[in-house]
């Protein structure tokens, strides 16, 4: 069974909140270990007000948190969300992330995420982002898995 | 003892194996420490050469890349030392070639 999760269903396990939540979606999720997220860019999204002023171009930072928040889901992932064990993944490390091709409103990122390897309550994803064929932005980036009130 | 024995040549190889271990630790970390004068039963982690928990990743990532094993959750007490890293490394090696 493929499990997949829309925006409503995302801020059920993610701590963020506007305007800080960067996915529209995640898919193909295999818990603990793989997933692909979905973040549109709009010209609406408050960023484009400086980043940059009359040429906007979504920033390589909000590219590594986009993939951080579908990382952190895919590796707390449990079927009961509502369940006394909820999880958060705090973003712990980031590696050799490199930025291909300038991403701009109108684009829809796919994050994929894999896991690489993983040690206790870290585990490191390789990730690749996509808008179309064409790969924006590549690396790594590690979660820590904790507890905590995701309100 | 002389050099064609195969304890000799055993010895040999293991010596390798441990500066090898030592070398992608040190420099996969990129840690300021020559890694001949990391003593190869030094504890890696706190007082040793203070690495911490997300330096085990990293480590997880080398010995799979440079020697092809792969380190699980159950087999965390190799972390504490080359020598640990390396008898660890061989017997999986060993394993992995059905010897």
């Amino acid at each position: 069974m493929e499990r997949a999760l829309s925006a409503t269903e995302l801020l059920q396990r993610l701590p963020h909140r506007h305007p800080f939540v960067l996915l529209d979606g995640l898919h193909s999720i295999d818990p603990g270990v793989s997933g692909v997220g979905i973040k549109n860019i709009s010209i609406s999204d408050p960023v484009f007000a400086g980043h940059f002023p009359g040429r906007p171009i979504y920033p390589g930072v909000m590219m590594i948190e986009a993939a951080a928040q579908a990382c952190g889901v895919i590796g707390t992932f449990t079927d009961d969300v509502d369940g006394d064990q909820a999880s958060i993944g705090y973003l712990a490390t980031v590696k050799r992330f490199a930025f291909k091709e300038l991403v701009v409103p109108g684009d829809q990122l796919q994050i994929q995420c894999r896991r690489h390897v993983s040690v206790g309550s870290l585990i490191e994803f390789k990730c690749t982002l996509t808008v179309g064929r064409k790969t924006v932005a590549e690396g790594s980036l590690a979660i820590s898995v904790g507890h905590g009130d995701k309100q | 003892m002389p050099e064609n024995t195969e304890q000799y040549q055993r010895a040999q190889r293991r010596f390798e194996l441990n500066a090898a271990v030592r070398r992608s630790i040190i420099g996969g970390l990129d840690l300021p420490v020559d890694p001949d004068l990391v003593d190869d039963d030094q504890p890696l982690f706190g007082r040793g050469l203070e690495l911490d928990s997300l330096d085990t990743l990293e480590i997880v990532s080398l010995m799979e890349e440079d020697f092809g094993v792969y380190i699980t959750d159950e087999q965390r007490f190799v972390f504490g030392s080359v020598n640990k890293l390396v008898d660890f490394a061989e017997a999986a090696q060993l394993a992995d070639n059905g010897a």
